[in-house]
Parts: structure tokens; C-alpha cells; sequence
């Protein structure tokens, strides 16, 4: 009797040592779809905004716009941006008035997954200005 | 007696399998809730460093602004207003919830409101602006200060040398360096001048050597009695800064 309790208890540790094994094996089949969407949406974030920091830097991106040279901005804007990338910009000035009459894109939109990302940009000449620049990105599928 | 043996065996088992199935329920919930809970704050934090480039970099623009509209004749009280409408601009539109950006122009000698002008007879030129930054940004699960100083300083210093010519004439040749922030840099837009007794003639034809590091050699042919002859070079750099210096030739 004494023999047969032990083999019994023995049977039920080892059959909750293999549960506990299933259960943290299970826990490497849990797919994590939110975490993937957020890198990569903030991946194109951080192309966006770093594409226009670049064209800020030496003040070209006011410059431009004080010029009304969208299509220039629209050409700088598609070599600084990877290719694959879908843009659509639009400029407003410090009364939330839209400055740019054309389109500032690079063609018809591809992905459903569009990010924003918003700009404030300060004027270097003597006029100061400050423009809200929003920038819409999205990638190729 | 068996049957109750097998009866306590059945509903041992369940009770682990009950267990089991709670404690996975249990930890998936926990595992998903802290894979989302690690995600966020990673996404926040990149934002946020990206926000205080653009902050840093339209405060760098809204002194270069403010130190050609001063230098161009403008008001000394530019900046401060500029600082302003910076600050109520990035408050407006700020993405997290509450954005203050506190600007002080510098008070401290040399500087008055900001700015540092320097348009000495001895040979250097400055035209500068100062000013400290304190960004504070509070949001959702989030809240961070930065203090910056930003300091747009274009100088110039030159010398010059003439050999007397025929009459009253007077070859001069002058050396121009240009520095923004200390380090070499283009101008443009020369005007150069020279003393005639108490009055300044402006020099109408002059030849410019541009050695792309920041240093012009400038020659020209100066009409004046006056010695040693004293010359003035007024310049923009390419951010439209206006900087300006006279100094005294030496006779060669």
C-alpha cells in the first residue's frame, strides 16, 4: 500500500512538471500583433519627421515655402524619403490658413496603414514666420 | 470501497486540470498585458526625442531670425517677441497633452535683450544672440524638462596692408575672415570703404580672392591723403547676418 501512495504522488508531479512545460511552450506560440504594428508605424514616424528635420536644418524648408516652391519641396521631399514610401504634405501657416494651391504627393495612396506626423517649423530671415507642417506617410503593402 | 477510491482519484485530477487551465489562462493575460505595456513606453520615448530636435532646432531658427532683422536695422526687442510667438506656437500644437517652453534671452554683459554687437575700429567685427531654453513637456504617463542654450554668433576680423602709389593713390589689400559660431564660413555681399580726412568713400571697383575656408583677400585703389589709411568692410553671411569692422592698415 505504502508503495503504490508513492508511485501515485510521484505520477502527479510528473504529470503537473509536463503541464507546467506545456504551458510556458504555449506561451511562445502567442503571437504579439499590437507591438509589430507599433514599430512599424513608428518606424515611418521617425522617417517622416527626420526627413524634415533634415530639410530644416539649413533653413531650405522655410525657405521654400516662403518662396511657394512646392514643386521643389515635393522633389527634395521624394529624395530624402526611402523608396516605397507614400507622401502627402500639407502646409499651414501660423492662422491655420492651407498655403500650398497643388498637391504636395508622390502618387496615389498604397496602404491603408497612414501615419501623420506634425511639424512646426520657424522661419530664419528677417520676416519670421511659423508654419504647421503635416506630413502623411504611408508604405507600399 | 474501491468506488470511492476511484471517485476521490477523478476529482483530484480535475482540480489539477482546473488549475492548470486557470494558471495559462492567468499567465497569457499577463505575458500580453506586459509585451503591450513594453511597447509603449518605447514608442513615447522615440517620439519625444524627435519633438525636442525639431524644439532645439526652430529655437536655432527663431535667433538666426531675430539677429538679421536686429542686425538689419531692426529693434532690439525682436527677439523676446519672436521667443514669444515661438513658445505660444509650440503650446498650441503641442502632441502630448502640455508643452512649455520657457525662453530667456541673456541678460548678462556683453549681452543686452540677447544680443551682443560689436562693430569695433580694431580690426573684429561680432554680431550675436543668446539665449537659454527650459522645455517641459507633460502628458500621459509622461513628463520631461531639458534646458539648452543656444548661441548664434557671426564675426569677422580683418587686416590690411597699402603701398603708396602715385599722387594720393594707395594700394590696399585687405584679409577677411568669416566665422559663424567659431568656425569658417561664407559671406557675401561685400561693401568696402576707406577714410578720406573725417569722411568714409565707398570702394566702387574691387578685386575678391574667395579661398572657400572662410578667408577673402579683397584689393582695391584708395584716393585719400589720410594715413595710415583706415578701412571699413561691412558683410552678410549666408544666413543673411550682418557683420561689419574697421581697421588700420599697415604701410608696406
Amino acid at each position: 500500500m505504502k508503495i503504490q501512495k508513492c508511485r501515485r504522488g510521484q505520477i502527479r508531479i510528473l504529470e503537473a512538471f509536463f503541464a507546467a512545460l506545456l504551458i510556458f511552450s504555449a506561451l511562445f506560440l502567442i503571437p504579439a500583433p499590437s507591438t509589430m504594428d507599433n514599430e512599424h508605424s513608428d518606424n515611418l514616424h521617425t522617417i517622416g519627421i527626420n526627413a524634415l528635420l533634415q530639410l530644416d536644418s539649413d533653413g531650405s524648408l522655410s525657405r521654400l515655402i516662403e518662396n511657394g516652391d512646392w514643386n521643389a519641396l515635393r522633389n527634395l521631399l521624394w529624395q530624402v524619403l526611402p523608396n516605397g514610401i507614400w507622401f502627402n504634405l500639407t502646409i499651414l501657416d501660423s492662422e491655420g490658413n492651407q498655403l500650398n494651391d497643388i498637391i504636395i504627393s508622390n502618387g496615389g495612396q498604397v496602404s491603408d496603414a497612414v501615419v501623420s506626423v506634425k511639424y512646426v517649423c520657424a522661419a530664419s530671415d528677417s520676416t519670421y514666420s511659423i508654419y504647421i507642417l503635416h506630413l502623411q506617410l504611408a508604405r507600399a503593402d | 470501497m474501491k468506488r470511492r477510491n476511484v471517485g476521490r482519484g477523478n476529482s483530484g485530477q480535475a482540480l489539477v486540470i482546473t488549475a492548470l487551465v486557470i494558471s495559462l489562462l492567468v499567465i497569457s493575460t499577463f505575458y500580453y498585458v506586459y509585451d503591450v505595456m513594453k511597447a509603449r513606453p518605447e514608442s513615447s520615448q522615440l517620439s519625444l526625442d524627435d519633438y525636442v530636435l525639431m524644439v532645439k532646432l526652430g529655437s536655432t531658427h527663431t535667433l538666426i531670425s531675430s539677429l538679421v532683422n536686429m542686425t538689419n536695422g531692426g529693434s532690439s526687442q525682436i527677439l523676446t517677441a519672436n521667443l514669444e510667438a515661438w513658445s505660444s506656437k509650440l503650446k498650441e500644437e503641442c502632441p502630448y497633452g502640455y508643452c512649455l517652453l520657457d525662453a530667456q534671452p541673456r541678460n548678462v554683459s556683453p549681452y543686452i535683450s540677447g544680443f551682443y554687437i560689436l562693430w569695433g575700429g580694431n580690426g573684429l567685427g561680432i554680431s550675436s544672440c543668446y539665449a537659454t531654453f527650459n522645455l517641459t513637456i507633460y502628458g500621459r504617463n509622461l513628463q520631461a524638462s531639458f534646458e539648452y542654450s543656444i548661441n548664434i554668433t557671426t564675426s569677422m576680423t580683418i587686416h590690411g596692408f597699402y603701398n603708396i602709389g602715385e599722387g594720393n593713390s594707395k594700394h590696399v589689400e585687405v584679409i577677411c575672415k568669416i566665422f559663424n559660431e567659431g568656425t569658417p564660413a561664407l559671406a557675401q555681399g561685400f561693401e568696402l570703404y576707406y577714410q578720406n580726412s573725417s569722411s568714409w568713400i565707398q570702394v566702387q571697383n574691387y578685386g575678391l580672392t574667395n579661398y572657400g575656408n572662410g578667408t577673402y583677400r579683397i584689393t582695391f585703389n584708395a584716393y585719400t591723403s589720410t594715413t595710415p589709411v583706415r578701412v571699413a568692410v561691412k558683410v552678410h553671411d549666408t544666413r543673411q547676418i550682418y557683420v561689419q569692422a574697421n581697421a588700420t592698415c599697415s604701410e608696406t
